[in-house]
C-alpha cells in the first residue's frame, strides 16, 4: 500500500529523516516507535504529504505522489484518516458538526452524512454525545471523535500520531483496542507512538532513531 | 448519497453565513465601512457631477459690446442685426445709457461720472458654444469685425478659468472616487484576512479533512462580496430615505457591480496572501 524509498527529509541542513526504505501491505498495522527526535511525526507527514521530502518517493498504492501537486494534494488525503496527539478538533462544534465536516468535504448529501455519523459514533461508544460541544468531552472521548472524524469516510489507510499521547493508561489501551478493531476489518493503521508499552498492538515494528530506521 | 448542484450551493451560503462571534464582529463592521465608503462614493459623484458649466457659472455669461457715441436709429439696427447672424449668438439686446446708468449704479456711486456712461449691447451666446474657449474667441472676432462697436468685452479669461476649475474639481473627483474605491477593496481585503486569522485551525482541519482548496475558499469569497453588496445597498437605502438624495438606479447598479468587483477581488487577495 505505501512504499518508500530512499526518503530524504531536510530543515534548511538539518537531516530529519536519512534514506528511510518501508513497505507497509494493505491490513498491517504498524507501530513507529522511537524516543523524541527520531523522525516520526516527519514520517507521517511526509506520508501525509503534509511536508514534501527533500529526497526519495513515497509510492501510495503504487502511484508515485512525492512530486504531487500542491491542488492535488486533497484528493490523495481523502483517503487517508489521521489521528493527531492534540485531537485537533473544533471545540465550538458539537461532535455532529465536527464529522459532519469530514463529510461535508465530499460534498455527501446530509441524510447520508447523518446516516454514516450515528453509524460511526455508534463504533467508538459516544453516540449518545453526538449534540454534545466537543469542549465537553474528556480526553478520551475527544480522541474518540477525532477516530471518528478519520474513519467516517472508511478510508483504506489510517495514520495516528501519538494518538494517546494525552491519555491516561487506561483510556490508552482502549483507544489501541479500536485500532485494532478497525484494522481487523482491513484498514490499513500507522501508528508512530514513543509508548512502548502499546507495541504489543503492532503487527510490525519500524524503530526510528536519529532519522534512520535501526530495525 | 452526494449532494446536487443546489445542495452544493445551498451548503457553500450555510458556509459563508454561518459565522461566531468574532467573525460576526469582523462582517459587520466590514460592512459598515464599505457603507461609508459607498455614501462617500454616491456624494462626491453628486457633486462633481452636479457641477455644471452651462447651470452653475456661465448661465449668466455674456459679452458685452460699448458702442460708439452718437450712432442713429439705423446704426443700431444694423448693429444688432449683424452680431444677431453671427454663428454662436443666441440673443443681443441693447442697452440705453440710462439703464446702464441705473444698473451700474446699484454697485458704484457714479457721482458726476453718469455722462460719461454709454450705450452698451449684451450678447446672449448660444450655450453648446459656451463650453469650447476656441468658439469664444471666433465669436469674439466676429463680432469685432461689426462697426459701431467701440469696446467688446467677451470675458473669456474668465471662463477659461471656469473651465479649468471645473477640469481640476472634476479630475480630483474621479481620483478621490477611484482612491476610495480601491478603498473599498483593502477593507475586504483586510476582512477576509482577518477572518482567515481568526479561523485558521478550522482551515487547516479542514485541510486534513481533504476539503479541496475551492471548497474553503469559494465561502469566503462569497462573504467579501456579501459585506460589499450589504455595505453599498444600505448606503443607496440610506442616502434615498433618510438623505432624501436622489438614487438612479444606474448608480444603484453601478455601486452594486463595484461591490461585487471589490468584495470578490478583495477576498481573492486576501486568500492568495494568506496562501488557503
Amino acid at each position: 500500500m505505501i512504499e518508500l524509498y530512499h526518503l530524504y527529509k531536510y530543515y534548511e541542513d538539518v537531516p530529519a529523516l536519512e534514506d528511510i526504505n518501508l513497505k507497509i501491505e494493505k491490513g498491517d498495522m504498524v507501530i513507529i516507535t522511537g524516543p523524541s527526535g527520531a523522525g516520526k511525526t516527519t514520517l507521517l507527514k511526509l506520508i501525509f504529504m503534509e511536508e514534501k521530502p527533500t529526497r526519495g518517493q513515497i509510492l501510495f498504492m503504487g502511484q508515485n505522489i512525492s512530486n504531487i501537486k500542491k491542488n492535488e494534494v486533497h484528493l490523495y488525503r481523502r483517503q487517508m484518516g489521521f489521528v493527531f496527539q492534540d485531537f485537533r478538533l473544533i471545540e465550538e462544534l458539537s461532535v455532529y458538526e465536527n464529522l459532519s465536516l469530514a463529510m461535508e468535504v465530499l460534498w455527501y448529501s446530509k441524510k447520508y452524512t447523518d446516516m454514516k455519523i450515528r453509524s460511526v459514533l455508534q463504533e467508538v461508544g459516544l453516540l449518545h454525545k453526538i449534540y454534545v460541544p466537543v469542549k465537553k468531552l474528556s480526553g478520551g472521548e475527544q480522541q474518540r471523535v477525532a477516530i471518528a472524524r478519520s474513519i467516517i469516510n472508511s478510508p483504506p489507510l489510517l495514520l495516528a500520531d501519538e494518538p494517546t499521547g494525552n491519555l491516561d493508561p487506561y483510556l490508552a489501551e482502549e483507544i489501541m483496542k479500536l485500532f485494532k478493531t478497525l484494522n481487523y476489518r482491513g484498514t490499513t493503521v500507522i501508528i508512530a507512538t514513543h509508548d512502548v508499552g502499546l507495541l504489543k498492538y503492532a503487527r510490525y515494528i519500524v524503530k526510528l532513531e536519529r532519522g534512520r530506521i535501526v530495525s | 448519497m452526494k449532494r446536487g448542484f443546489i445542495g452544493k450551493i445551498s451548503l457553500m451560503l450555510n458556509k459563508a453565513f454561518k459565522m461566531d462571534s468574532k467573525e460576526s464582529f469582523f462582517f459587520f463592521s466590514s460592512t459598515f465601512t464599505i457603507f461609508l465608503v459607498s455614501g462617500l462614493i454616491l456624494g462626491f459623484k453628486w457633486f462633481y457631477e452636479g457641477l455644471s458649466l452651462k447651470e452653475d457659472f456661465i448661465s449668466s455669461y455674456r459679452m458685452v459690446g460699448i458702442l460708439e457715441e452718437d450712432l442713429s436709429e439705423e446704426d443700431l439696427k444694423r448693429i444688432l442685426t449683424e452680431v444677431q447672424q453671427v454663428e454662436g449668438v443666441k440673443s443681443v439686446t441693447h442697452l440705453k445709457k440710462e439703464e446702464v446708468t441705473n444698473f451700474v449704479s446699484e454697485f458704484i456711486d457714479l457721482g458726476k461720472m453718469k455722462r460719461f456712461v454709454p450705450d452698451v449691447i449684451e450678447i446672449y451666446i448660444d450655450e453648446k458654444w459656451i463650453e469650447n474657449i476656441e468658439k469664444i474667441k471666433m465669436i469674439e472676432e466676429k463680432i469685432k469685425k461689426v462697426g459701431g462697436i467701440e469696446f467688446l468685452d467677451s470675458a473669456k479669461e474668465n471662463v477659461e478659468s471656469t473651465i479649468r476649475f471645473i477640469k481640476y474639481v472634476k479630475r480630483g473627483g474621479r481620483f478621490f472616487i477611484m482612491m476610495l474605491s480601491i478603498g473599498g477593496i483593502l477593507i475586504i481585503y483586510n476582512f477576509i484576512h482577518l477572518t482567515i486569522y481568526s479561523i485558521h485551525k478550522k482551515i487547516e482541519i479542514m485541510k486534513f479533512v481533504g476539503a479541496s482548496p475551492e471548497f474553503i475558499k469559494i465561502p469566503l469569497i462569497i462573504r467579501g462580496i456579501a459585506a460589499g453588496i450589504l455595505g453599498s445597498s444600505s448606503s443607496c437605502i440610506f442616502m434615498k430615505s433618510v438623505l432624501h438624495s436622489e438614487v438612479f438606479l444606474k448608480e444603484f447598479l453601478y455601486l452594486l457591480l463595484y461591490s461585487v468587483f471589490a468584495g470578490g477581488f478583495g477576498s481573492y487577495l486576501a486568500l492568495r496572501s494568506k496562501k488557503v
